[in-house]
């Protein structure tokens, strides 16, 4: 039992940074990129050809990082500048991506036994190891988005109307978002490929459904706590997402059966989203906030004529 | 003063379904606020999109202060002109805080680097504009944008839109998706603002009693070309309305 929730534990952790990425292109741009089913094996191959070609460690990670941005601009270019919709462009860069991820090391399985690697053996220490790197990574995203390109980033997910009237360029700041978000794909791919010790060619297969239910379970469970940062949901949510595959496995569910858990997980969560008293309540307490400040203006309107 | 020239605009050239817009367009603006009138379809929000820049006309000129911005991007002309739109969360960030959304605004025309968007010695500044509007906004810095009522939005995007000082400030019926009571009040934080900043304003609207009642000037435009353009204190509430219901 401790054992598959230490494993759990130190998964979802990867999976976290995986969630931050994703967290910018589906919650910030409303995005729906699927080229991260690309970006995640990718980060993998890049860091097992770097690696296995004699780099250190901290250069296959940065090689990570740099060819999931490159598959965010890909994305980014065949959007903004052939128009094309999100969703075609995403899916386009992922089959573009699968010749170049077999490309990159020439076959569609690396194993990773000898080389350079983040995790010590010790599955604790692996914990810790990981635990710092996303609080690390959380950190210089909330620092970010405190930024001038980062709350442009937000205006253009929430309004791009606006960033054109203060005379932005929209599609840059989609670009700057979806080449952080494939990065840290990129980079979580790169770290999955550490933790078992190869990459593989189908390591990124419905990928997306994992990043999506971690960040719709973060915002299930704390959608009452305004004060809760986007990426500290998209944590949460995804360490609650693999424990509760890991428990799971452990009440005796068939591997084969993960996927499918995996996607009920999801609707699972949308429908009581969507269909629980609370959101009911939610609803009905938004329609009175409305009238009241409604009421408000006119009350002002009074006082003014 | 804003210059228009010989304006054309189609719509659906070279087909079944043409539509000749604007032939010969002809019209100058001044600092001052213009009313602009018209049935549907007779150009109104067409005009402002090509003095914005969301569209471009297919002849003809615009100048601007004697510069020419007929092929200038819209997000290069933003520098000059502001625009407030009919739906209150088109001119603001919904999801972002009315501080936010107003440091959003006071970057307008800086470059945008990884440094802090929020200033602490700019907060005072922005309290001042909020407290002109005295809709208790100046209270509510912390409060998401999508939480505010239509009129407080559209209030909001109003001091957004002229906290640069722009040179000209477009209406686009800004004022029609609200109460009659809400729409009052935010066309009187409108006059105070353009009166105090002195911009150039163009203001599509449907109403010629509110034309009559904040306007300097009143044009009236009937496919595609003026049909009326008057001071305000020149014309009647029934020759307008005539003139408006004929056009």
């Amino acid at each position: 039992m401790l054992s598959m929730f230490l494993i759990s534990l130190e998964q979802g952790l990867i999976f976290a940074v995986l969630a931050l990425g994703v967290y910018i292109t589906y919650k910030i741009l409303d995005f729906p990129d699927l080229s991260v089913e690309g970006s995640f094996p990718a980060g993998a191959f890049a860091f097992a050809k770097l690696v296995t070609s004699g780099a250190s460690l901290w250069a296959g990670l940065l090689g990570s990082l740099f060819i999931g941005a490159l598959t965010g601009l890909i994305t980014s270019l065949i959007f903004s500048r052939l128009r094309i919709k999100p969703l075609l462009s995403g899916i386009l860069t992922l089959t573009l991506m699968y010749s170049v991820n077999l490309r990159i090391n020439g076959k569609s399985n690396v194993p990773l036994f000898s080389t350079p690697t983040l995790f010590r053996g010790d599955i604790l220490t692996n914990i810790v190891i990981l635990a710092v790197i996303v609080l690390i990574l959380k950190l210089l995203m909330d620092r970010f988005f405190r930024s001038q390109v980062g709350y442009m980033l937000l205006a253009t997910g929430d309004n791009e109307v606006l960033v054109a009237g203060l005379g932005e360029n929209v599609d840059t700041f989609k670009t700057v978002g979806l080449m952080i978000s494939n990065a840290l794909v990129a980079l979580s791919g790169a770290i999955m490929a550490q933790n078992v010790r190869f990459a593989d060619i189908n390591m990124g297969a419905s990928i997306i459904v994992i990043a999506l239910a971690s960040i719709i379970i973060g915002d299930t469970f704390m959608k009452n706590s305004r004060k809760i940062k986007g990426t500290t949901r998209a944590i949460y949510g995804a360490l609650i997402y693999k424990m509760i595959g890991g428990a799971a496995l452990y009440l005796g569910l068939a591997p084969t059966d993960l996927k499918a858990v995996n996607a009920l997980i999801v609707i699972a969560f949308i429908a009581y989203n969507q269909f629980s008293p609370g959101s009911w309540w939610k609803r009905f307490s938004d329609k009175l906030l409305d009238r009241e400040n409604s009421e408000g203006v006119h009350r002002a309107a009074d006082t003014t004529s | 003063m804003l210059q228009i020239r010989r304006l054309k605009k189609y719509y659906n050239p070279d087909s079944d379904n043409t539509i000749r817009l604007f032939e010969d367009l002809n019209i100058d603006f001044d600092v001052e606020m213009t009313a602009l009138l018209g049935p549907n379809g007779c150009g109104k929000s067409t005009l402002l999109d090509l003095i914005s820049g969301a569209k471009f006309c297919d002849a003809g000129t615009i100048h601007l202060d004697g510069v020419e911005i007929t092929q200038t991007e819209e997000r290069v002309r933003a520098k000059d002109i502001a625009r407030v739109y009919q739906n209150p969360s088109m001119g603001v960030a919904p999801s972002l805080t009315v501080l936010e959304n107003l440091a959003l605004a006071d970057h307008k025309g800086k470059p945008v680097t990884l440094g802090k968007l929020i200033q602490r010695d700019r907060i005072d500044f922005y309290r001042t504009r909020l407290e002109e509007l005295n809709l208790g906004l100046e209270d509510k810095f912390e409060s998401l944008v999508r939480e505010l009522s239509g009129g407080q939005r559209q209030s909001l995007a109003l001091v957004m839109a002229t906290m640069k000082e722009p040179k000209i400030l477009l209406l686009d019926e800004h004022t029609a998706a609200l109460d009659p009571a809400t729409s009052e009040l935010v066309m009187e934080k409108t006059t105070e603002l353009v009166n105090r900043h002195k911009m150039m304003t163009i203001m599509v609207t449907h109403d010629p009693r509110m034309a009559l009642r904040y306007a300097d000037r009143i044009v009236v435009l009937s496919r595609g070309t003026v049909r009326t353009d008057v001071q305000a204190g020149e014309i009647e509430e029934m020759e307008l309305l005539e003139a408006f219901v004929t056009a």
